[in-house]
């Protein structure tokens, strides 16, 4: 795919979200809203400028927490998966269990979390875990179930052994199931970590955001939502870029989004 | 060649009276009757029969994927029953790996064989020519094309190294020109390569080009109808397909897979109706 081509794609995309902000910027000037209730673009773009070097540390201490979650996530759920695969029982087990855990809300979690692990990073992390875990272990395990059955007798008729099986035509054809569940992780952690955050801590951009709103600074609490967004996109990308450098198999020329 | 045995009576592949019937009580399904198949050190056999008669059953059983209820598998005189890695197998896919490139998908069997790597993609490299993929060592699958695929499947089973290659409808997917062109191309690799070749059809056309042999299989349960040995000359060309023998082998086939004859009976039921 040619540069100008991605540009060419995205063109309509960017084109409204300007216009979005464009109208925005004029109705606030016109209708002369207060800034505490609506701030304008420019308003929001200056907030970020002047206080940088807040949103930067308190953004670092976010990032932070969402690669330890995600990474610990990532290791936990390929595990889970791969375990679940090579056992049934362990399969019985587990897989009721995690989605029936997705019934309860990340939100009333996070409290109770304080109260085990207290006020440090420790609590931030688990919730980051807790909402990365799901989407990464269970659509690894739909990926190794979803193997090519006709691959895998091939690989029996040349005499290949279990592992042998696994490890060459199983494993492989799950890895853009794991890519995809990965990005969706990706973009839940940023979330988990925020929420984490506005119920008890003393960093994070979710504590900037709770200190924002309570001085009705809204055109900071706006800086940090922009900031939030950025960082689940970059986040996003970042998996995506991965997987195609690592899987250019599964990347054909004319398919992709972005 | 002829229907006879070799001198030393050892058939590289002998299939003995084979039965094999799938699910039990009401859901049985008796797939194979008594399946009787012999080749000979370098020859080529065919087996027809139409779609569903249980001929990928019999080439599952060869490979060692599947047991029989009853009777035997011998490659060159020993028994080899469900043991899989003697044979190369290539399925009617292609089943090329999407993940790897060339050269990792047609080394695959000495890679899962524990064999030299560094010795299998040498030897893979100075084939590339020869099977129409020079210069793709690097390609993977869904940059080739249909043909391509198939002939780097193939060029998977030989590095295999087996002298029994197994080919179940290899080229059933495939265009009509093309599947002329690859016909032509694989009697030539099996000219070089003297592999014994046990190849499954449902093309009659096809069978008589390739084969020293053909057999033809009742529908299920299935039982050898017809053994028909082709006295073409070698090389076969594709002019022969015209020639009155070709035509008389093909009625022939064509009789034992019952085709000419219920043509026969719509005639007479016309003819009295």
């Amino acid at each position: 795919m040619t540069g100008s081509g991605r540009v060419r794609r995205l063109a309509p995309a960017l084109g409204t979200f300007a216009a979005i902000l464009a109208v925005w910027q004029i109705m606030v000037e016109w209708r002369d809203t207060p800034r505490w209730l609506l701030p304008s673009p420019l308003d929001i773009g200056r907030a970020m400028a002047e206080s940088a070097d807040l949103l930067w540390s308190h953004a670092g201490i976010t990032l932070l927490e969402m690669a330890l979650g995600f990474t610990i996530a990532l290791l936990l759920g390929v595990t889970v998966a791969v375990a679940s695969h090579l056992s049934d029982p362990i399969r019985r087990t587990v897989y009721p269990l995690l989605v029936t855990s997705q019934s309860v809300p990340v939100i009333v979690l996070a409290p109770l979390l304080v109260i085990w692990f207290g006020f440090g990073i420790t609590p931030k992390v688990a919730l980051v875990v807790l909402v990365c875990f799901f989407p990464i272990c269970v659509s690894f395990l739909d990926g190794l179930r979803a193997a090519d059955n006709e691959i895998l007798l091939l690989l029996r008729a040349m005499g290949a052994n279990r592992w042998q099986m696994f490890r060459i035509g199983r494993l492989p054809a799950a890895l853009p199931a794991l890519a995809s569940g990965s990005k969706i992780a990706a973009t839940y952690a940023v979330i988990g970590a925020l929420i984490a955050e506005w119920l008890g801590a003393s960093q994070g951009l979710g504590v900037f955001l709770i200190r924002s709103q309570n001085s009705f600074r809204t055109d900071r609490a706006m800086a940090v939502i922009v900031i939030v967004s950025v960082i689940a996109v970059a986040a996003y990308l970042t998996i995506e870029i991965i997987a195609r450098l690592s899987m250019p198999w599964s990347y054909r020329e004319d398919e992709g989004e972005l | 060649m002829s229907a006879v045995g070799p001198a030393d009576g050892v058939e590289t592949v002998a299939v003995t009276d084979m039965a094999k019937t799938f699910g039990r009580g009401d859901r049985a399904l008796p797939t194979l009757a008594s399946v009787s198949v012999t080749a000979a050190a370098g020859e080529f056999v065919t087996v027809v029969g139409n779609s569903g008669c249980g001929k990928s059953t019999l080439f599952n059983m060869v490979a060692g994927l599947e047991l029989p209820d009853a009777g035997e598998v011998r490659l060159h005189g020993k028994l080899s029953l469900g043991v899989t890695g003697r044979v190369g197998y290539m399925p009617q896919r292609d089943l090329l790996l999407p993940w790897r490139r060339l050269l990792d998908n047609v080394t695959l069997g000495i890679e899962i064989a524990g064999g030299d790597l560094r010795e299998a993609r040498r030897r893979a490299t100075e084939l590339l020519p020869d099977f129409g993929l020079e210069g793709f060592a690097e390609s993977y699958p869904h940059q080739l094309s249909g043909g391509m695929r198939q002939r780097a499947a193939l060029l998977r089973t030989i590095l295999t190294g087996h002298d029994v290659l197994l080919l179940d409808e290899p080229f059933g997917a495939l265009d009509a020109l093309t599947r002329l062109e690859m016909q032509q191309w694989l009697l030539d690799i099996w000219e070089r390569f003297g592999k014994t070749i046990l190849f499954i059809s449902h093309d009659v056309d096809e069978a008589i080009l390739l084969s020293d042999r053909v057999y033809v299989m009742s529908p299920r349960p299935a039982t050898m109808v017809a053994e028909i040995a082709i006295e073409l000359e070698r090389p076969r060309r594709l002019a022969m397909t015209a020639s009155g023998v070709f035509e008389e082998y093909k009625r022939t086939l064509l009789e034992h897979l019952g085709v000419i004859a219920s043509e026969r009976a719509l005639d007479g039921a016309a003819d009295s109706g």
